[in-house]
């Protein structure tokens, strides 16, 4: 069936999400023993062949029942009604539900309130009671039915309505939204594409209430009669006859129980499908615990009505689980083997001899071909996680690395060992496929490639080290924080170096040592690893990063684990990034300070009171303090006790000058005592009036994209005046007026929380401010999305800052792409201007609609001899027909993929891109093809909201880069960023501060912050 | 939320549940007359039946009769014996109370110990923890009746330790065997508690992704006291929700597992009241169980109000 061609795209992507789910096919294979088995009954399941409940063994199998039947013969035909029945009923609950969700989510509002409310109601009910109560006055399949329905719908709509809310938010649908699609587009392409995997996990659960619903009612009598084979009926007859044949009891409950179990368990893994699986090159997914952002949690909201069903299958990334977006399916190991094996022969293509040597610089011919017993090759085998002689991995691995690189076997012990053997690992495995060493992360080959050794990137150290070994990093202790003994007292940290999941380096070789008595600051760059530096001399790296270097505290290493907690406990005190969530927010801030240690109470209110908390604050709850006096009981409770080691990140973020003052005294009390304080801060005047030693973690200045020479600016773009903005009833931004000209780049800076993003929204439509006007070209520009001419719509274009909800994990790249132009065709038919061709093209200024169309007329009037016309025509026909399905012929397709590859260019990335999913994307790539998906819809005007500060450097340097390209092109580009290496790429600066636009000059002074990675 | 708001809040459920009882026996277009003669009465008796039961008059007015009745504590007769309802539900709840208390006895325990178990290791992907879950799942999942049958099979079938019926001696108590209660109760505690484990297990699991649960172990605090201090006063309120849900579904259960082991209780009475339509006996069941149900949940919000983060100390 798979195999026929006009079947061939969704068997594909059928085929994709079958193979590695063998759970699909056994769930079917089930389903269908249950409907079908009764053909193959050896007996006629009505008939009686012997006396009541024999025992298995003659004739019968499995014995007889209570009227003499053959008990196998009634199993394999008992469930056939049963489970249609079953089907039926949850085909019911999960329509409901997943229509009620979607309408709830979507409208949100008094019809929110309206479906939840009723949801909670049937949920007070328990469904067994009401589809009792049902089946008084309906017929019992009827009963079953309505009661799935009604118990099953509410867990349904809940589910979906808090799946569409959030999707209602991502980026995909707000670009979709941008472009001027309709509400029942975006539902039908956009949310419910998304949902389907929860949908499909919805209805499998309501098959299994359906299923225990029915069982029940054959117990009560209610459902079929006695005479036919029903499993639950066979239940309710041979309960009397257990001790003369279990089997009659045993074999329609195993039935019962195989099918309710298989359905269960796909159900539970169901919601794994179309989620994008976490890039592992994203910095939020390898951040320290505490500043990662956790979608689905959501606090303060009631848990119980969140089942764990909910959760799984909320579209947050969740790193714990495979999110195996269908269609990347594991590769097949052989044949890649297959693949690779012939290039890693010596001679294969790849680096001269010279540059061989260059790799190992010390070649032992003579050592080729050790024994396989070689501890040089255990040890290597252990590093990839494989044993060796256990599997075929193992040899495969030892067959291929002594050929390729003769002599590393036995090589001398130590660490130079090891690095060689680092060294050889990225050779051979960078040689293997030349042109995709290096690859962005997320790569595919690369995952490949992990795969081959067992190891998935992003999810272990080993991974982490495996990765770093890939893209040449070389690793001295494996991947273990050393500590060599004699070193002295405090803190001492050598060469210390981090890789994240993907292999890249976050923090390269840093050496710091702090002596008791001293405040040591580190200081660098955002991005730069000043935070992960503490988090691994504390022993509390994630566990996805690699780690290689020494450290040493008062002469001996730093423990792990359960001791490293006791140490901890004893020895250090930390005050977090982000204090505030640190603190319970049900303890009062004396309960805080004290910690549960044993220390009497006055000591923490002096604490408080020396930190200048009023008398008052030590009883509320930390959840009632403001901001700065939060921070400072977080800071008092890491003071309380004198730690040995105070570790201080960013202790003065969001204080102000008094409460600083407070801070400064603490921390500057330490100098000279007996305690060591590490201090993290991007604050150059703090540090400096408080720190003893500054140890820089580096930034290494590299080119970035030269901010352009002021482009002689064209006529305004967009002209704002008067807008006032605000959230809730806080006014963010009072009678601000700005113009952006055309082929302008500029940037929007000010403090988080300040109304940047409420600011880009408004211009985007999708939050339309209190007060102000806009023009656009010099026409008014409405503020609500749905009052904006569509050429309007497709001249404002927004790229939000998200990169993993940028891009509809339910579509390949070339299915967002393709959507995005269509809609800019349908809204602008007779320009024609496929962006990726005609760069220029695309930019020019947007005519009022009326003209359009009156062109549009005209032209085609006067082109109605000319080829063009008939496609034109044939353009509109498809627009309309293209929901329906495959419309247009091999050329038209042909056509599209050129378009889109060429906007793929455009953004700098390879045409192959278009057959992807995003989840195979790194967060580069993905946030380039939400800037395709913008350009594509021809804007005058790009909105970029913070599009780097999820990415790494390099990655971010490149879209930096864009959109330097895009301007010079003529795009105007306002750029929300707190970056000020990314302010600096600005022509201006606009900075968002007490409620006005403050102009300001980029700060071209300031270090370059950007390094590579 | 404020405690009257609560209350009101509750009350206004209790309302819609009552209309929802009463609402599904009443409103639909077979009623009980239909159900009881099976439609072999001539229509002059089906006339003179309604109204003799009072169906003949507008839904409204029965479903106030109804309600007020049951304000002074008058839950109507049986259509079938013509007996009080109050007195049979009386004679037959301390039987379903054991049997059900017995369950929740088991439940709770094995639903925090799951809970704890799932959430502790949702992010961790551990080896050990992965067949938990699965097999918490497949509890979940399991109809009471095949639970029934293979406890049966096992315990009565094969190894002949226990009754495979549960029939209460005449006028005594189930306390007097308690072998009688050990697979009714098992039958009703594990898929519940298995149920009540994924949806805890989510609540524990969120808990332990706060951000100052993290903050606490990075500090060094103890496991033990990380638990008490940070997680567990989180875990009230959803818990206690959850139960009320599990002791509504249990005692919903008690109709299956009642009628599966013979066992004479509420549940029981309300598999035959159904089989007979018995509509009075039927409401009255249902929405006590209902009300069960909403009282777990009043307690749960009001543990809720003072967990809440909100409060000022």
């Amino acid at each position: 069936m798979l195999r026929r061609p006009a079947l061939a795209v969704p068997a594909r992507r059928l085929g994709g999400s079958f193979r590695g789910r063998p759970g699909f096919l056994v769930a079917l294979a089930v389903l269908g023993v249950a409907l079908f088995g009764g053909w193959f009954a050896p007996h006629d399941p009505g008939v009686s062949l012997g006396i009541p409940w024999e025992p298995p063994g003659g004739a019968a199998v499995l014995g007889t029942d209570d009227a003499g039947r053959d008990v196998l013969s009634r199993v394999l035909a008992g469930g056939r009604d049963l489970t249609l029945l079953a089907l039926v009923a949850a085909l019911a609950a999960a329509v409901l539900g997943t229509v009620g969700g979607l309408v709830a989510g979507w409208a949100g509002g008094r019809t929110d309130r309206v479906l939840t409310g009723a949801a909670d109601v049937l949920l007070a009910t328990p469904f067994l009671l009401l589809a009792l109560v049902l089946a008084v006055s309906l017929p019992a399949d009827a009963a079953v039915v309505a009661a799935t329905a009604c118990g099953g719908a509410p867990l349904g709509l809940r589910l979906t309505r808090d799946l569409t809310r959030r999707a209602r938010g991502t980026g995909y649908v707000e670009a979709a939204r941008g472009r001027g699609e309709t509400t029942a587009s975006l539902l039908v392409r956009e949310v419910l594409p998304s949902l389907a995997g929860a949908a499909a996990a919805d209805l499998v659960a309501r098959f299994v209430m359906a299923l225990q619903l029915t069982a029940a009612f054959a117990v009560f009598g209610l459902g079929p009669d006695t005479h036919s084979p029903d499993w639950g009926v066979m239940l309710h007859q041979n309960l009397p006859g257990t001790p003369l044949n279990p089997a009659a009891m045993a074999a329609p409950a195993t039935a019962l129980a195989t099918l309710a179990a298989t359905a269960a368990l796909l159900a539970h893994t169901l919601p794994n499908t179309n989620r994008p699986r976490p890039p592992d090159n994203d910095p939020r997914h390898h951040a320290p615990p505490l500043t990662a952002a956790l979608p689905h949690t959501r606090p303060g909201a009631a848990p119980g009505d969140r089942t764990h069903e909910q959760r799984t299958a909320s579209l947050g990334t969740r790193p714990d689980h495979a999110h195996r977006a269908p269609g990347d399916r594991p590769p097949r190991r052989a044949a890649l083997l297959a693949a690779v094996l012939p290039h890693t022969r010596p001679g294969a293509a790849g680096p001269t001899p010279r540059d061989r040597a260059a790799v190992f610089p010390r070649t032992r011919p003579g050592a080729a071909g050790a024994a396989p017993d070689d501890r040089t090759r255990r040890r290597r085998a252990g590093l990839l996680g494989t044993r060796p002689e256990r599997t075929r991995r193992a040899a495969l691995l030892a067959a291929v690395l002594p050929r390729t690189r003769p002599g590393t076997a036995g090589a001398a012990p130590g660490d130079r060992a090891r690095q060689r053997r680092g060294a050889l690992l990225a050779a051979v495995l960078r040689r293997t496929r030349p042109g995709t060493a290096g690859a962005a992360s997320g790569d595919r080959t690369r995952r490949r490639r992990a795969d081959l050794l067992g190891t998935r990137p992003g999810r272990t150290r080993r991974a982490a080290l495996l990765a770093a070994v890939l893209r040449g990093a070389r690793v001295g202790s494996l991947g273990r924080v050393r500590c060599e003994s004699g070193l002295g007292g405090g803190l001492v940290v050598n060469g210390l170096t981090v890789w994240d999941g993907g292999g890249r380096v976050l923090v390269a070789g840093v050496d710091l040592c702090a002596a008791p008595g001293e405040v040591v600051a580190v200081v660098g760059a955002s991005g730069g690893g000043k935070t992960t530096v503490l988090r691994t001399v504390l022993g509390l790296l994630p566990p996805n990063l690699a780690v290689d270097g020494t450290v040493c505290w008062h002469g001996a290493p730093v423990p792990g684990g359960r001791a490293g907690r006791r140490w901890r406990r004893a020895h250090v005190a930390l005050v977090e990034q982000d204090p505030v969530a640190t603190l319970d927010p049900l303890h009062t801030a004396e309960r805080a300070v004290l910690d549960g240690r044993r220390v009497p109470v006055e000591r923490a209110r002096s604490a408080l009171a020396a930190l200048g908390l009023p008398a008052d604050a030590g009883t509320r709850r930390t959840g009632r303090l403001s901001g700065g006096q939060a921070q400072r009981v977080a800071v008092a409770r890491a003071l309380l006790d004198d730690p040995d080691l105070l570790v201080l990140d960013e202790p003065t973020t969001g204080l102000d000058a008094g409460a600083l003052e407070h801070v400064e005294a603490a921390v500057r009390s330490r100098r000279g005592g007996t305690g060591v304080t590490l201090l993290v801060s991007h604050d150059r005047a703090f540090v400096e009036r408080v720190a003893d030693r500054v140890v820089d973690v580096g930034p290494e200045p590299v080119p970035r994209p030269a901010p352009r020479a002021a482009t002689p600016t064209g006529a305004p773009v967009l002209e704002v005046t008067g807008l006032t903005l605000a959230r809730g009833t806080a006014t963010l931004l009072d009678d601000a007026s700005f113009t952006i000209a055309r082929g302008e780049l500029v940037a929007l800076t000010g403090m988080s929380g300040s109304g940047k993003t409420t600011l880009l929204r408004a211009l985007a439509g999708l939050d339309p401010p209190a007060t102000g006007r806009a023009h656009l070209n010099g026409r008014p520009l409405p503020w609500a999305l749905r009052d904006r001419a569509r050429a309007d719509l497709h001249a404002v274009q927004l790229v939000a800052q998200d990169p993993a909800g940028a891009l509809n994990p339910a579509h390949r790249i070339r299915t967002t792409l393709t959507r995005a132009l269509h809609a800019a065709r349908v809204a602008d038919a007779p320009k024609r201007r496929p962006p990726g061709r005609d760069p220029a093209g695309a930019l020019k200024p947007i005519r009022r609609i009326p003209t359009t169309l009156a062109r549009a007329l005209r032209a085609s009037r006067a082109a109605s001899t000319r080829e063009s016309e008939r496609q034109r025509a044939g353009h509109r026909v498809r627009a309309v027909l293209r929901p329906l399905g495959a419309v247009g012929g091999r050329g038209r397709v042909a056509r599209v993929d050129a378009d889109v590859a060429g906007l793929l260019r455009r953004v700098g990335l390879d045409s192959g891109v278009a057959g992807r999913w995003p989840g195979e994307l790194s967060g580069g790539q993905r946030q380039r093809v939400a800037v395709a998906r913008a350009l594509a819809a021809g804007p005058v005007l790009l909105l970029a909201d913070e599009i780097t500060s999820a990415l790494d450097a390099a990655s971010a340097a490149s879209v930096l880069d864009l959109l330097a390209e895009l301007r010079a092109a003529g795009l105007a580009v306002l750029l929300v960023t707190h970056d000020p290496a990314v302010a600096a790429t600005a022509d201006r600066v606009l900075h968002l501060h007490d409620q006005a636009l403050v102009p300001q000059a980029p700060p071209r002074t300031e270090k370059s912050h950007v390094r590579p990675r | 939320m404020t405690v009257p708001r609560i209350l009101a809040r509750l009350s206004a459920v209790a309302a819609l549940a009552s209309v929802v009882v009463f609402g599904a026996t009443a409103l639909l277009p077979s009623d009980a007359v239909d159900a009881r003669t099976g439609g072999r009465a001539t229509a002059a008796e089906q006339d003179r039946l309604r109204a003799e039961l009072g169906l003949d008059r507008p839904v409204w007015r029965r479903y106030a009769d109804w309600v007020t009745g049951l304000a002074r504590g008058d839950a109507g007769r049986s259509l079938l014996t013509g007996r009080p309802v109050g007195d049979v539900v009386a004679e037959r709840l301390p039987a379903t109370l054991t049997l059900a208390g017995a369950a929740m006895a088991l439940t709770v325990p094995l639903t925090v110990a799951l809970a704890w178990l799932l959430g502790a290791t949702a992010g961790r992907r551990s080896r050990a923890a992965r067949p938990v879950g699965g097999l918490v799942t497949v509890a979940a999942a399991l109809p009471q009746v095949v639970l029934a049958a293979l406890l049966v099979t096992v315990f009565a079938g094969l190894l002949r330790a226990l009754p495979p019926v549960s029939l209460l001696p005449a006028g005594g108590s189930p306390l007097d065997d308690p072998a009688l209660l050990v697979l009714p109760a098992l039958t009703l505690a594990i898929p519940s508690a298995a149920y009540g484990a994924t949806m805890l297990g989510g609540a524990v699991a969120d808990t332990l992704r706060r951000p100052h649960v993290a903050a606490a172990v990075a500090r060094g605090v103890p496991a033990r006291q990380v638990a008490a201090r940070h997680v567990l006063p989180f875990l009230l309120a959803p818990a206690l929700r959850i139960f009320a849900l599990l002791a509504g579904g249990t005692l919903a259960a008690t109709a299956v597992v009642e009628t599966f082991f013979g066992y004479a209780g509420l549940g029981e009475l309300l598999a035959g009241a159904v089989a007979s339509r018995d509509v009075p006996v039927v409401q009255a069941i249902a929405l006590a169980a209902t009300g069960v149900v909403l009282a777990g949940f009043l307690a749960a919000d009001l543990a809720a109000a003072l967990t809440d983060e909100e409060r000022p100390c």
